[in-house]
């Protein structure tokens, strides 16, 4: 019988297992964790624009073509969807428990979800500082 | 069936709502953008309502038949603002587009008098014109940033000088010789009143009898609207951008002011009966009614299915009359009550933005109640407790509470980004 033993194998084929081996490792983090992060991202940002909005008029501040869209709300939801994006993927990446692509890909599952509940956050503090 | 084609079909009825609602049914309506709306109370038209049209053109409807008694096309793009001339029978026009006031016979729909906001010469035009901002301007001492905002034919924001109301003021109410036309000149940040029994032929800087604000000078005026000559000779001024509504004497002098810092946009003040402003708060979707010598108290708020107002009337018969030019209606309220009692036209944003909510929450109720069955064998605190029970739930939950909020949701997107793109967006002319 042959015994597959790391000592029969060369250090090129030790190196393709190892990598192989992480290949195929199973992420850690659920699709449902990264929703969660998601969630107070959205929450968290929606509050964030309105006041940035409301106190900094960003569009008042810089004088390009279509300005108040690129420097104003467009600027901010840009700011938002980078982090929607990003941050969850970056948090737990740097924990070990997931690769980017993988986080990247459950990321993007909830996306609508996210960006429905950002401009409901918005339009809700928009609507209680009347 | 597939759960990829049931997605597919969800998308397509969502965007068939939008087509419907965006380019069929504005075709359908008898108000495309009401930027004013005023009840008729002489002439041939009484009892009627004056419509200014924004996208299309002065209507006079009857407001119990929904039908449109007289219009006119001319111009086709973009009027701002109407007033019904004394006696009822001519009509005054505001026109954006075309940067001039122009008075209409409602019989033969031919122009009795106009006015250009554009320089010109005497050989161009054959009313009182040959207007020069920078003759003008020079007179009152403009400094040079005034003067290049005049001198820009071609401004980035909207249109050259954005001309958004006109009111005919009788000499003989305020002891004058002649008549006149009061004009709000928004991006000028400038209120004039030019002399409307002015000779034709007369050059007609020397013909803007008064003026208020000075171009660039957003200390004074900022993006002013609805300014109203009252017959005390007192003016009310809605400085918009600076979200405050001002009342100035005969000597330019303000009596009193309202700002609020909640005001988004105020775009129309009328004096009540009883004393108290009818304001219209617009990216606040609502009118409020502020009772001055209380020292600003509220007394009346009127928001229900308001999206982005333009102006309010109280009329002879109780009614709140309310335009909404960019949701293509017009919302009558009853002024004791606050009740909704009449809409005319169709709210082309929110509707269609409040169907796509609903068909989003409908689709996704009915996939939660399926995966929910699926899980049979599982208690419900475990299935609630599963990523693809709660998320859906949650999504629901945003659809039903986007609904609640829809106005507040798009008033929001529109205060701080797409407002900024309709103002910067290419304009005909």
């Amino acid at each position: 019988m042959i015994s597959i033993e790391p000592e029969n194998f060369t250090q090129k084929e030790m190196d393709l297992k190892v990598r192989m081996e992480k290949k195929e490792k199973p992420d850690k983090i659920s699709e449902a964790k990264i929703y969660w992060v998601q969630i107070m991202i959205s929450v968290l940002l929606g509050i964030t624009t309105y006041y940035v909005l409301e106190h900094t008029r960003p569009s008042d501040v810089f004088d390009l073509p279509l300005g108040g869209f690129f420097t104003g709300l467009g600027l901010m939801a840009a700011i938002y969807v980078l982090s929607l994006l990003t941050l969850p993927i970056l948090i737990y990446h740097f924990k070990g428990k997931t690769r980017y692509y993988t986080g990247f890909r459950k990321a993007l599952k909830s996306l609508g979800t996210q960006i429905a509940l950002y401009f409901l956050v918005c339009g809700f503090v928009f609507m209680i500082n009347i | 069936m597939k759960k990829g084609y049931v997605k597919g079909i969800v998308f397509g009825i969502v965007l068939l709502n939008w087509v419907i609602c965006l380019l069929v049914v504005p075709n359908l309506l008898i108000v495309q953008g009401p930027a004013g709306v005023d009840k008729i109370y002489e002439g041939p038209y009484a009892g009627n309502y004056l419509v200014t049209d924004g996208y299309g053109s002065i209507k006079i409807i009857n407001f119990t038949s929904n039908q449109i008694v007289w219009q006119t096309d001319e111009p086709k793009f973009f009027v701002h603002d109407s007033r019904m001339m004394p006696g009822g029978n001519s009509v005054l026009v505001g026109d954006s587009a075309a940067d001039r006031v122009f008075e209409m016979s409602l019989t033969t729909k031919e122009i009795l008098w106009e006015w250009r906001a554009k320089n010109s010469t005497k050989e161009q035009d054959s009313y009182c014109n040959y207007l020069n901002w920078t003759k003008f301007g020079l007179q009152q001492g403009w400094n040079e940033t005034a003067l290049s905002i005049v001198e820009n034919l071609r401004p980035t924001s909207g249109f050259y000088s954005h001309l958004n109301m006109v009111q005919f003021l009788k000499g003989s109410n305020y002891n004058r010789s002649y008549d006149s036309v009061l004009i709000s000149l928004r991006n000028f940040d400038l209120i004039i009143e030019v002399n409307y029994t002015a000779k034709i032929g007369e050059a007609a800087y020397m013909n803007i009898t008064w003026h208020y604000g000075t171009p660039g000078n957003h200390s004074i005026l900022f993006h002013p609207h609805s300014p109203k000559r009252w017959l005390n000779g007192h003016m009310t001024i809605c400085d918009s951008e600076n979200a405050r509504v001002i009342e100035i004497d005969e000597q330019d002098q303000i009596v009193w002011e309202y700002r609020d810092k909640a005001l988004r946009w105020v775009r129309d003040c009328e004096l009540l009966p009883n004393g108290n402003y009818l304001i219209t708060d617009a990216d606040n979707n609502r009118i409020i009614e502020v009772n001055m010598s209380a020292g600003g108290q509220i007394v009346r708020i009127f928001s229900s299915l308001l999206f982005n107002p333009y102006s309010a009337e109280l009329t002879d018969d109780n009614k709140v009359v309310v335009s909404i030019d960019l949701g293509a209606s017009i919302v009558v309220f009853d002024y004791e009550t606050g009740a909704v009692i009449q809409i005319i036209g169709f709210n082309i944003i929110v509707v269609p933005a409040m169907i796509t909510f609903l068909i989003v929450a409908i689709y996704q109720t009915t996939d939660l109640i399926y995966s929910w069955k699926k899980m049979k064998g599982t208690s419900s605190k475990q299935r609630i407790l599963t990523h693809s029970i709660y998320s859906k739930l949650i999504l629901v939950i945003i659809s039903v509470l986007t609904i609640l909020i829809l106005n507040y949701v798009l008033i929001f997107l529109w205060h701080y980004g797409l407002w900024h793109l309709f103002e910067t967006m290419p304009r005909p002319g």
